[in-house]
């Protein structure tokens, strides 16, 4: 077929040229060859010779088309063929004196040294030297053909001349010295022919020390016919700054040899995940191999490992089957590293914690054989663990596995039966194992501590800080808290004075002083010690604290009314005016009034607002007339001067006073008792200021002031903050039960572009789902808000199994007796326990009064674990469909419960949710 | 955490002082004005690796860890930088005439 098609060329080209006289096919020749295109210009010249005989000029074209295609093929690095188109220009060589200059390079290029160096000695006999003739004769001695052809120059002659640095310098560069051979280099002059190599010498140099601008000058200065003008082109492009990342990366690989490493890996590794997503999981274990194998030959199971672990990410979202990802793992790991992989993957996907934990702990010493390692690898599980849990509110999972933990008692350190406890326990376990993680004494502080027992875990915990941190006083404050908290005021002083003696300047521990000095003086106050809350507060006001001066002057007011009330009179309009007359007739507003003159107005409306708060909480002589005289006051300054305040005033006024406070007043909100006296002070924000403030002071009983304050905001808002402030709104609503429709997100949603503004909104979303629980709370935090309307979706993440197996074995408890297996449902037992029921009838399930009761309660528990008191029949009744439909052995039992309730007559002590649950529908009580 | 090894150039059992030494010479070879995408890696490795606890962290939840599925991978591949390799003039003859 091949030799048909160059028939049917060459006869249509000699068609073609049959009219066409000698002078013009030689013309047409020249042509062809100008435009590189030999074959053409061989065809052709065949048909010349057929037509015209071989003449002199035509010899002279086949021997110039034969080079030209010689040197394409070169370029192409078909050498064999290149020799052997060089064999048959042989047969046409002219007279050199007669070659053109480019011809006569091209010929020598691919000649032996000596026959070069005659070519050219040939050449020079009727003309003048060439330079570009001496460059490529340099090449040619530089490619290491022939070294000795150049000793039949002449000594003066600048090839001979300089041939000994370049030899030299040659080797030197064949050793990869690279330095030495410029230095080498250094007597060869920019005329003489040897000179691109020198260029080419600094160029590698330069790129070896990684100045890519002076390489890239270099290489730039390389004439294009230099031997290696293939790596050179490749290189130009590898440190243009200008050229695209991807086709560098192509270039990079091209010339691979001079990197150690893969130089293309993220093509590899999108491979490995367009192999992942299209299923393709044998290639994507062989790209897995090879890449590992190209980052780290002599360790490519870590890298094997790290990717595998990777690739479990994948399988979480659903790109990939779980039955996928299992597959993968057996063919990329061996069977050792497998196990404890998907171990730590059970610690993280935190099914179940704590036995996740236990197990994975106990089986440390494998992957830790150092001692000290295996113990820090142990308090970390655990201190992870812990914050995993606390993060989830793992209270339900703690019922669920509660009966397992005990399995692990040694690992996880948990000795309490409080779910509370046992996150206490595992810390403090941890802190045991490892007391200078100071990470797990500031996630211990944050821990609920509410029995005796739990406080005294905590102090055991900062006690050990104590010991473990000499000179920090965080383990100080936060025992002082602790004291306070256990009304242990003594202790919370002598410690507080210890963290004076380790950080007399820690602004922390000032403030904590003074705060303390408030606290004992709030208690003297109570207790009616007077005169030791006066030495309090005034050593409390002694230290000048800027931060807590309003708390100082609030506390101080409270001290003067409680110990004057009973010589006050009620107010009377005009006391101010009475007072600057008189001076002798005192009010609660004239004591106000006097101790708050010097103040500014802000600091004025803070300190009545905190008076307030205070007073709230109080029993005092004449409450009700001082309530009133601090109601009118702060009514008064609030009407006259809520537009000189600043917004960020207005934030702090407004904004929650700090946990710290908590042991000073009964609330921490002053904003409802504010807004509730000047709503004005709502129109003082900024926009950015009301949405911060809002998403802190989102009380119940704010929700009308609030919505109504976003409203007006949003008619007058920008684009941006008018989204922000819908989405909130809307949020309220779902918050307060006015609403509930994903369409009201929708609508806000749908109208912003992925980009910042989405980001705002779903960072927005994520912040307020704190204030929300159930379903509500799920799409705010995952941003997808047809979770709200999905069925069985209302209730994300709930094991349900688990749920059952935490109800279920308590119940057999109390059907089964103290006998019955710990793990197992008795299920002959419980209908025993049915059959008595049924048999006795109604009329005597007194006797059964107490385990009747019982059912109920754990019931009742079941259905807070669950979290769906308060939800509408209908989702909870979907819910109970979907676990009958998942689990008939769970139905079978629990129709079993409710028959015993509905025969006992007890189904209507129930509560909505727990009839419903159990029983499908709700009977009115 | 493996990527951060690789970016500081140390093995997996490499002590602090190792990890230090690496990293004080990694900041001034890629200065934020040279190579500020390299200087913020290398100094993200350091605060993932420069004690013993986060190292033993890292180990326990590898790649494990990650947020996002393409994560892990994608911070494999930034981490590596391959590194100029000094070849002697034969060897880029014989890359040059390769096929």
């Amino acid at each position: 077929m091949a030799a048909k098609k160059k028939k049917r060329k060459e006869k249509g080209t000699y068609k073609q040229f049959e009219n066409l006289s000698l002078d013009q096919i030689i013309q047409n020749v020249e042509d062809t060859l100008s435009s590189e295109n030999p074959r053409d210009a061989l065809y052709t010249l065949k048909f010349a010779t057929k037509k015209f005989g071989e003449s002199a000029s035509i010899r002279s074209l086949f021997f110039r088309a034969y080079l030209l295609r010689e040197k394409q093929l070169r370029t192409k690095s078909l050498h064999a063929e290149a020799d052997a188109v060089r064999e048959l220009a042989n047969r046409f060589v002219p007279e050199f004196d007669q070659m053109p200059e480019a011809v006569l390079a091209d010929y020598i290029s691919a000649a032996s040294g000596k026959k070069a160096l005659e070519a050219y000695a040939g050449y020079m006999k009727n003309g003048d030297r060439s330079s570009k003739i001496e460059q490529t004769l340099a090449y040619l001695m530089f490619t290491g053909r022939d070294w000795k052809a150049v000793e039949s120059l002449e000594a003066d002659h600048p090839l001979r001349q300089d041939a000994g640095p370049v030899q030299k310098a040659a080797a030197l560069m064949n050793d990869a010295v690279w330095e030495q051979a410029l230095d080498a280099l250094n007597p060869i002059s920019r005329t003489s022919p040897y000179a691109s190599i020198r260029v080419f010498c600094r160029a590698m140099v330069s790129f070896f020390r990684g100045d890519d601008k002076a390489a890239a000058r270099a290489l730039e200065m390389i004439p294009p016919d230099f031997p290696l003008s293939r790596t050179i082109g490749q290189l130009k492009r590898v440190l243009n700054p200008a050229v695209p990342e991807e086709e560098k990366k192509a270039a990079m690989e091209a010339v691979g040899f001079l990197w150690d490493g893969p130089v293309n890996i993220e093509r590899d590794i999108r491979h490995l995940i367009d192999c992942i997503d299209r299923k393709r999981f044998k290639q994507a274990v062989e790209t897995v191999h090879a890449v590992a194998s190209a980052i780290h030959p002599s360790e490519s199971l870590r890298v094997t490992r790290w990717i595998t672990e990777c690739l479990w990410r994948f399988s979480i979202v659903e790109r990939m089957d779980d039955y996928d990802f299992q597959k993968m793992v057996q063919s990329l790991l061996p069977k050792e590293i497998i196990d404890p992989m998907f171990m730590k993957i059970r610690l993280v996907m935190s099914i179940k914690p704590f036995t996740s934990a236990g197990s994975y702990i106990s089986d440390l010493s494998k992957e830790f054989p150092d001692p000290e390692e295996r113990k820090l690898a142990h308090a970390l599980t655990l201190l992870h663990t812990a914050m995993f849990l606390n993060l989830q509110d793992g209270h339900m999972q703690f019922r669920v596995e509660h009966p397992l933990i005990g399995r692990f008692r040694d690992q996880l350190g948990i000795r309490s039966d409080t779910y509370e406890g046992a996150l206490l326990d595992m810390v403090t376990h941890s802190i045991g194992i490892d007391p200078g993680n100071r990470k797990a004494y500031e996630y211990l502080a944050g821990l609920s501590r509410n029995s005796r027992e739990d406080k005294k875990k905590v102090e055991s915990g900062f006690s050990v800080m104590l010991k473990e941190f000499p000179d920090d006083p965080f383990p100080c404050l936060e025992l002082a808290s602790l004291f306070y908290e256990s009304n242990a005021f003594r202790k919370a002083e002598n410690i507080l004075e210890e963290a004076m003696k380790r950080a007399p300047h820690d602004a922390r521990v000032l403030d904590r002083h003074v705060l303390s000095l408030l606290i004992s003086s709030e208690i003297n106050i109570r207790r009616e010690k007077f005169h030791l809350a006066e030495r309090d507060l005034d050593r409390a006001a002694a230290f000048e604290n800027k931060k807590l001066e309003p708390f100082v002057l609030e506390k101080k007011l409270l001290f003067d009314l409680k110990t004057s009330a009973n010589e006050l009179e009620p107010d009377q309009p005009g006391t101010k005016k009475q007072i600057s007359l008189f001076g002798e007739r005192r009010t609660p507003a004239t004591l106000i009034y006097e101790t708050l003159a010097e103040y500014s107005l802000y600091d004025r409306l803070k300190v009545m607002s905190l008076l307030r708060l205070d007073l709230d909480g109080k029993k005092l002589p004449q409450k009700t007339v001082l309530l009133k005289s601090l109601d009118n006051l702060l009514g008064k300054e609030l009407k006259a001067g809520v537009k000189a305040l600043g917004s960020s005033q207005v934030f702090e006024l407004l904004a929650p006073i700090g946990k710290e406070y908590d042991p000073l007043y009964e609330s921490i909100h002053p904003a409802p008792l504010l807004i509730k006296r000047s709503k004005a002070l709502l129109n003082v924000l900024s926009t950015d200021d009301a949405l911060r403030l809002y998403e802190r002071i989102l009380l119940p009983s704010l929700y009308k002031a609030i919505i109504k304050d976003l409203r007006s905001r949003a008619k007058e808002a920008s684009e941006k903050d008018r989204r922000l402030l819908d989405f909130f709104r809307v949020t309220i609503d779902h918050l307060s039960g006015k609403k509930e429709d994903s369409d009201l997100f929708y609508e806000v949603i749908d109208e912003v572009e992925e980009g910042p503004a989405l980001e705002a909104l779903r960072a927005l979303s994520r912040r307020l789902s704190r204030h929300a629980a159930g379903p509500l709370r799920a799409a705010l935090e995952e941003f997808d808000f047809e979770i709200l309307d999905e069925t069985f979706g209302g209730f994300p993440g709930l094991p349900f199994d688990l749920d059952l197996d935490d109800f279920l074995p308590r119940l057999e408890k109390l059907f089964g007796g103290a006998e019955a297996e710990e793990d197992t449902w008795d299920e002959d037992r419980l209908f025993e326990a049915l059959e008595v029921l049924s048999k006795i009838g109604m009329t005597e399930t007194e006797a059964f009064q107490d385990e009747l009761e019982w059912v109920i309660e754990e019931a009742e528990d079941w259905v807070d674990s669950l979290d769906i008191r308060g939800y509408p029949n209908h989702l909870i009744k979907q819910m109970r469909n979907m676990l009958f439909k998942t689990d008939p052995e769970a139905k079978q039992e629990l129709n079993m419960i409710a028959r015993v309730l509905e025969q006992t007559g007890t189904q209507s002590n129930l509560s909505r949710e727990g009839q419903v649950l159990l029983f499908g529908k709700a009977r009115k009580k | 955490m493996l990527p951060y090894y690789f970016v500081l150039n140390v093995s997996e059992d490499a002590t602090d002082e190792e990890i230090r030494n690496s990293y004080l010479r990694l900041v001034k070879q890629y200065t934020p004005e040279k190579d500020p995408l390299r200087f913020q890696q290398v100094t993200e490795a350091y605060e993932a690796l420069q004690n013993r606890r986060r190292r033993i962290l890292g180990k326990i939840f590898g790649g494990l860890s990650t947020k996002e599925p393409e994560d892990g991978l994608w911070m494999l591949a930034a981490s590596l930088r391959p590194v100029r390799r000094p070849v002697g003039l034969q060897a880029l003859f014989d890359a040059e005439n390769e096929d």
